[in-house]
């Protein structure tokens, strides 16, 4: 009986940094690691300018690596960024085109005009829909950062959020939201609307310091809670992310450093 | 039952040959967390006739799951002692092929579920002993502890019959390449989520495919790990893997593949989707091949299928 007959033909791949050495070539087909769709929605609106506009960008370009640190122990992901910015209308800061971690850069953003939550909240539902997003991936993270009222009307707001929470990707999402500055300059039932978090709530920066690190915090959490992904039975529980954050850090910030 | 880091194979019944291969995806080895799949494979023969069984399942994992891989391992237990039960119903009472397909479809996702169910409440019991009397929660709560999916298959002279509950892929590839997947695709998936033998409904919920064993074919039964890796079973670079697999059992041999198959599989989950990876494929001869023992030898490379 010839037995292996064809294993003497040893052959080197190289596959992923593996150098395999093999009897058999392994099949084909090119792998792919599983997706997790990261969307920034930033607020660029008048009052943002300064201090404020100034720290998101820092804070967002600061925490890309931590991001990048935290996800090593989950090879198997591939996180695609975007980002939305929204002042008058909404736009792609960076995107439509999904981008790799690795090769995300976060350009300045600049301010002016009024504050159109609900348009980047649509642009946002529209990228999540079934036939944009892979039928397998990860939840995606959604982090919306804003330290004002959306100008869209109260209709428009709200209609926004019921499509989001309605079609799957936007239920299945990890969706934060950062208010910036003080309690009064802000509209938080409305911020906390987009959330899904409930032990999270919506997070509230006070000052720089803060910001820097709740975005870094908000964008580390999701980031490595998506990743973990585990199967679930689809009737085990509410239509609700099937990925759950702790609280935040408590932060002791300095009453001199405001916004 | 066997264990998860090996391949087995079962007898040749002059139906073809069918093997297994489970393996521990890296993101659990790296977490130190065994595997929460199984599978099983079952031949030999009823009234005469000849038949092999197999099943795979995939355990939820998610922590509100957390005793999915028993009911992985008690859900390939249910498939095939139902499969094997069923055929040997029918092949005994000479039972019309026509009633056999359709007593399939509605006969079978209810007792693989109810009897998947009265395992599940053995193991809880015995569970109890030895947690000391710990509370362990109602029926419903005990059975959503040990979510996993299911897909099974039986193969006889002129028949192929395929069942799945929740997420994975049953396809098979004709003489000629062409892939099949038998099986409505469920829209409602997204993400994670999956169908699962611990939904109260779940004898609705599954999926049930009857067919012709024709000229044979090569049936593939995976968990959802190995399309991931491919970017899913609908996608291109899914159906080159396939077809490239088929390429090297017909090329190398059945007993050749399978040795291989467990490197193959660590590769994937370790530079793809990280999941526990479990295949069981079957090598199903045209129904006009007389079984020959001596030409079947599956290492034989070079002869088809």
């Amino acid at each position: 009986m010839i037995l292996y007959c064809h294993r003497i033909d040893y052959s080197k791949q190289e596959i992923g940094g593996f150098i395999i050495e093999d009897a058999i070539p392994i099949p084909e087909g090119q792998v792919a690691r599983k997706q997790l769709h990261f969307f920034w929605l930033a607020d660029c609106s008048d009052s943002m300018r300064g201090k404020k506009i100034a720290t998101l960008n820092q804070a967002i370009r600061e925490a890309l690596p931590e991001i990048q640190k935290a996800v090593e122990a989950y090879p198997q992901v591939d996180i695609r960024m975007r980002a939305i910015k929204f002042s008058n209308d909404a736009a792609w800061h960076v995107g439509p085109d999904p981008v790799r971690l690795n090769d995300f850069v976060w350009p300045e953003l600049e301010t002016s005009g009024l504050t159109a939550t609900a348009k980047a909240i649509k642009l946002l539902t529209e990228e999540l829909s079934i036939d944009r997003m892979p039928r397998r991936g990860l939840p995606p993270i959604c982090i919306l950062i804003s330290d004002g009222f959306c100008t869209d009307p109260h209709e428009e707001y709200d209609a926004a959020i019921a499509e989001l929470g309605k079609i799957p990707w936007g239920i299945k999402a990890v969706r934060l939201a950062i208010a910036i500055g003080d309690e009064s300059d802000y509209n938080a039932p409305e911020l906390i609307k987009f959330t899904n978090q409930e032990s999270v709530g919506l997070i509230r920066a006070h000052s720089p310091e803060e910001l820097v690190a709740y975005i870094k915090w908000a964008s580390v959490s999701a980031s490595v809670a998506s990743s973990r992904g585990r199967s679930r039975n689809i009737g085990s529980g509410e239509d609700v992310s099937n990925v759950a954050l702790d609280s935040p850090p408590q932060m002791i910030t300095s009453n001199t450093d405001l916004f | 039952m066997p264990s998860p880091e090996e391949f087995s194979c079962t007898a040749d019944t002059g139906l073809g040959w069918a093997f297994g291969c489970s393996r521990t995806g890296a993101s659990h080895v790296r977490a130190h967390k065994p595997c929460e799949d199984a599978y099983a494979l079952w031949s030999g023969s009823a009234g005469a006739e000849p038949c092999i069984a197999f099943a795979v399942a995939d355990g939820h994992g998610d922590p509100r799951h957390d005793l999915s891989r028993t009911g992985a391992a008690l859900a390939v237990d249910a498939a095939i002692s139902e499969l094997v039960t069923f055929h040997r119903s029918y092949a005994e009472g000479n039972i019309p092929r026509q009633q056999f397909r359709s007593g399939f479809k509605t006969d079978f996702p209810r007792l693989a579920t109810r009897r998947w169910r009265e395992l599940v409440l053995q193991d809880i019991n015995k569970e109890e002993i030895f947690s000391n009397g710990k509370t362990i929660g109602t029926a419903d709560h005990v059975f959503t502890r040990y979510g996993t999916t299911l897909l099974a298959g039986l193969v006889i002279s002129d028949t192929i019959l395929l069942a799945q509950i929740g997420d994975g892929d049953l396809l098979l590839v004709r003489p000629g390449g062409i892939i099949e997947f038998p099986l409505p695709r469920d829209p409602l998936l997204t993400g994670n989520e999956t169908r699962s033998l611990s939904s109260s409904d779940a004898h609705l919920l599954w999926r049930t495919a009857t067919l012709d064993r024709e000229n044979g074919c090569v049936l593939l039964g995976a968990t959802d790990g190995i399309s991931d890796s491919f970017n899913g079973a609908d996608s291109e670079e899914f159906s080159v893997f396939v077809h490239s697999l088929v390429d090297r059992i017909n090329m190398y041999g059945i007993e050749a593949v399978a040795a291989a198959m467990g490197g193959w599989l660590d590769r994937f989950s370790a530079i793809a989707s990280g999941d526990d990876m479990t295949l069981v494929w079957v090598c199903i001869k045209s129904e006009q091949q007389q079984p020959d023992l001596k030409a079947d030898i599956p290492s034989s490379a070079g002869e088809g299928w």
